[in-house]
């Protein structure tokens, strides 16, 4: 029996009413198998191109209605069975009682809360979202020129991740090769634990293309091997229409489209892979970020294939004839039934990476000098890192103390160590292409080590580096950046190396930094240790934070329009009750 | 399909609310078998006893809920092979006197043609019938307890079918349908008052209903049931015609081929209205006997003009422009369990609601 429809729902059903012209709606009816409400109705169409001009299909809501995820399935009896883009993968096990596996993604461009409001609104203003879905999806229209590539969802059952690492220049190399399709592919695992596409072998096996990775392969340490086979194809592995294919022989189907006999493919890479255990295949596809554009990247689509056929599964003696594997792997390895166990795989390319909070390409594309791993610097290294700076060096000689905790980014598991080289590694961690260094601190003897760099960034608020900086030679930009008592002032100067002078710095920065000592000297400052002398400056890590933002903003400003002198203090702006109101920037 | 409003989502839910509810249908369904069971059990009647079906709106699909404090009825007619040469209908009728005191004590009373039996959610009446010919007797149908106590509408729905009869098919249950000659002869019933046997023929009836419903998209019962929920509702003091006349007059004038229970309710309406205040002479489904026969001709005359006035409150719902105008005309017209459309809202104003909201979304990230 039907659980009672609750008011809201059978309210939200009659707002339909609407779109009658449009669709045919039925009744509410209680899935049990996944806890929903589903509502069947029948979607009509002017005229049929790629979708018959009536189809079934439901719409899931939970209970919690209308808080909740609104899906839209094409019906179980008689529903659509194609895949059309921006709709889940439409050919695996059914959702429930009365759907098929492919709901349609009703929010291509993020507008999903404004088709919400009230319950009558919020159906409605789905149902409407979902007929424009049907009409484009029958007009061929879901993918215009123009759009975000959006790949087929993949049938992916286990958590696995494979990185790859593809860009611009990666695929110049492999158009440097036209005639490798194919090959055997080492697979590495780095010292997080995460598995690397690392190097790609051609049928001669030569080294076509091996991968930078960052620091996070230890050198020194063993890695742990595997062996796949590589394949490249025009286009992204997909069946009727845009369904990723869910098993071998629908696998095949694609690649036969792609005029690829995926068995000889197999067959000629397996030599090398018959040994009992599982190995990869990677299907390499060129692809541009938006539809109708060049490709400028390689995508990797991988799954683990089922183990080869093994001359000793044939009892004694075995059998050598390769044919014989050959035709075991595409009867019964391979079977069109076996299905295809797709794990899912990420681009670490930067740009790919960082494109939700990329910092400017002319930041990102320098060897940067980072001169202290302090508060201010820990978090200005964190901030590049994860804006897509990969060559880093940080220069300091202190350690990590526990009273660090309160503002830093290390941890206090980190207290004793080597600050510089914790930090890096921590970095190093954070980003797989990341190549960050530790190194001690800068002093007036090793100073010329910066003219090594494109940029140079002085966190260390120490008049002896500033001295050290003094009369170094060279274009590139540095910038010096420290704050005041409880970080309400920040001070960034940029000049090159060679226009950089400590007297003009004091004589720039003083008289805010006079009146800032002044007003340091009338408050008690935090006290930590039983030193005879030590006191800290407050500080905040909310302080510190919003000050590292304000520097790393700043630098990437200024190194984006090429500016090559700027001294700036930016001052934060309270109320009587101590809110921040607003951050002003002086010029200096 | 064209911009006609019909409402179908409105009038579902109109419909769910002046239905029987499940505890209602419930309460006969197992009126019915208990009934059943103890006529089966009882070795008195065990010798004339063919079978007991249940017929009346319930079993037509037409029966809306009762009024309040008032019980749903149903009749249960009980099939005997008792001969009208050996039995005068009031020894017919006596046949079952000494089953229903054992079972029903001080909860019975004899009436004209049937035992009323007065239960405390249902009101059962028992109607004997002589079956005429062995044929009839043996009627897939009646043997059949599918066809014992499922209403018209659960007929045509496969899942309340495999959940009554799960080891039947719906294919099955089609053809035992099509195969039965239920529609050829009808029953015959004693008439206590009038000392006679007469003829009835709940079973053309049943079929009658079926075929129209058919023709109708299956919307032909609710047509039915909404114009029997206006008239008990919205005339109150009016009583005549009511029951089968009324619904035998509705289906009449029901045109085949209705998109909707809208498009029915107004061209039911209409063609009623168009039939003028003469009281109208109707033939039973498969008998001769007029249905109106009970009917004044004041009280159809009164019928008439309230016909009229519901015509025309229907067709201005019908045309009505938008949502909630023909809701609101529709409610008018059958009271406040017709559910009413939210005030409309320009789509300029829906526009910037939804643009409103995105706006929003657009500055929170998270």
């Amino acid at each position: 029996m039907n659980a009672e429809v609750p008011e809201p729902l059978c309210r939200a059903r009659r707002s339909l009413e609407g779109l009658a012209s449009f669709i045919t709606v039925g009744d509410w009816i209680w899935d049990d198998e996944i806890a929903e409400w589903c509502l069947p109705f029948r979607a009509h169409l002017k005229h049929s191109r790629r979708i018959p001009k009536t189809t079934p299909w439901v719409i899931t809501v939970s209970s919690a209605f209308p808080d909740c995820k609104i899906k839209v399935y094409p019906a179980l009896d008689g529903g659509i069975e194609d895949t059309h883009p921006h709709q889940s993968n439409n050919g695996l096990e059914s959702h429930g009682k009365y759907c098929r596996s492919g709901n349609v993604c009703l929010f291509p461009e993020n507008t999903e809360q404004g088709l919400r409001g009230s319950a009558d609104f919020t159906l409605l203003s789905h149902a409407a979202r979902f007929l424009q879905w049907l009409e484009s999806a029958n007009e061929g229209s879901l993918i215009k020129d123009g759009d975000h590539v959006e790949f087929p969802m993949q049938n992916i059952r286990r958590r696995d991740l494979v990185l790859y690492c593809e860009d611009g220049v990666s695929k110049m190399i492999w158009d440097s090769h036209p005639s490798c399709r194919d090959g055997v592919v080492e697979i590495t695992e780095n010292n997080l634990g995460q598995t690397c596409l690392s190097a790609f072998y051609g049928a001669d096996s030569g080294l076509i293309r091996g991968v930078g990775w960052g620091t996070i392969f230890e050198k020194d340490r063993q890695k742990r091997t595997d062996w796949g086979i590589w394949l490249l194809a025009s286009s992204v592995p997909h069946v009727r229409c845009w369904q990723s294919p869910n098993t071998y022989g629908e696998l095949r189907e694609w690649a036969k489209e792609e005029k690829l006999d995926l068995d000889d493919i197999i067959g000629r890479n397996a030599s090398t892979l018959r040994d009992g255990l599982r190995h990869y295949l990677a299907i390499g596809v060129p692809c541009s970020s938006k539809a109708g554009e060049d490709p400028i990247s390689l995508s990797w689509f991988v799954a683990i294939m089922p183990t080869l056929a093994d001359e000793n599964e044939f009892g004694k003696g075995g059998i050598h004839n390769h044919k014989v594997l050959r035709t075991v792997d595409r009867c019964k390895t391979f079977a069109s039934n076996v299905l295809v166990d797709w794990i899912d795989s990420t681009n670490c390319s930067k740009d790919q990476m960082f494109s939700r909070g990329s910092l400017c390409e002319e930041l990102t594309d320098s060897r940067i000098a980072l001169i202290g791993a302090g508060s201010l610097g820990s978090m200005v290294a964190n901030s590049l890192i994860r804006g897509g700076v990969t060559d880093l060096c940080i220069f300091d000689s202190d350690s990590f103390g526990i009273g660090n905790v309160a503002r830093h980014h290390l941890r206090a598991c980190d207290a004793g160590t080597d600050k510089a080289a914790t930090l890096a590694a921590v970095l190093n961690a954070t980003s797989p292409i990341a190549e960050v260094k530790g190194r001690s601190a800068i002093d007036k003897d090793n100073a010329s080590t910066l003219r090594g760099f494109d940029i140079i960034i002085d966190c260390s608020s120490s008049p002896s580096v500033l001295a050290a900086l003094d009369n170094l030679e060279g274009s590139q930009a540095l910038f010096v950046c420290s704050f005041g008592y409880a970080a309400e002032k920040v001070y960034i100067s940029l000049n090159t190396l060679s226009s950089f002078f400590s007297e003009n710095y004091r004589n720039t920065f003083g008289e805010l930094m006079r009146e800032e000592a002044a007003f340091v000297q009338e408050k008690e400052l935090p006290w930590e240790g039983i030193g005879c002398w030590s006191p800290v400056f407050p500080a905040k890590n909310s302080d510190v934070s919003r000050a590292a933002s304000i520097v790393v903003d700043c630098i990437d400003r200024l190194v984006e329009k090429r500016k090559t002198r700027a001294n700036y203090a930016y001052i934060s702006k309270r109320d009587v009750d101590g809110s921040l109101t607003a951050i002003e920037r002086v010029e200096l | 399909m064209s911009n006609t409003l019909h409402m179908k989502t409105y009038f579902d839910d109109f419909l769910k609310s002046i239905r029987l509810s499940e505890e209602q249908k419930k309460a006969l369904v197992d009126a019915h078998t208990e009934l059943r069971d103890n006529l089966n059990a009882d070795t008195s009647l065990s010798d004339v006893l063919v079978s007991t079906f249940l017929q009346g709106s319930y079993r037509r699909s037409t029966i809306i809920k009762p009024a309040s404090g008032q019980s749903s009825d149903v009749d249960v007619v009980v099939v005997t092979n008792i001969s009208e040469e050996e039995y005068t209908p009031a020894k017919a009728l006596d046949l079952f006197l000494g089953f229903l005191e054992e079972h029903y004590p001080n909860q019975y009373e004899r009436q004209g043609r049937s035992w009323g039996i007065h239960l405390e959610e249902a009101d059962i009446d028992l109607v004997p019938t002589s079956a005429p010919n062995e044929a009839l007797s043996e009627s897939a149908a009646i043997r059949n307890s599918v066809f014992s106590s499922l209403d018209i509408e659960a007929l045509s729905n496969p899942e309340a079918l495999s959940k009554a009869y799960g080891s039947r098919t719906a294919s099955t249950i089609d053809t035992l349908i099509e195969s039965d000659d239920w529609k050829s002869d009808p029953l015959r019933i004693p008439d206590r008052e009038a000392n006679v046997w007469e003829s009835t023929d709940p079973l053309s009836q049943i079929s009658w209903t079926i075929e129209k419903n058919a023709k109708c998209s299956g919307h032909y019962v609710n047509v039915v049931k909404a114009i029997k929920w206006w008239w008990r509702t919205q005339h109150p003091d009016k009583k005549y015609p009511k029951g089968y006349p009324l619904e035998h007059l509705v289906g009449d004038c029901c045109p085949d081929g209705i998109e909707s229970v809208a498009e029915g309710v107004v061209t039911t309406l209409e063609a009623i209205a168009k039939m003028g205040p003469s009281k109208p002479v109707l033939p039973d489904r498969g008998l001769p006997n007029d249905v109106m026969a009970r009917v004044s001709q004041v009280d159809y005359a009164v019928f008439h003009r309230c016909i009229v006035d519901a015509a025309m409150l229907a067709r201005e719902a019908f045309d009505a422009e938008d949502v909630y105008t023909a809701s609101k005309k529709w409610r008018d017209l059958f009271g406040n369990e017709f559910p009413l459309a939210p005030e409309p809202e320009t789509k300029a104003a829906f526009t910037a609601r939804a643009g409103a909201v995105t706006t929003l979304s657009e500055a929170n990230f998270a």
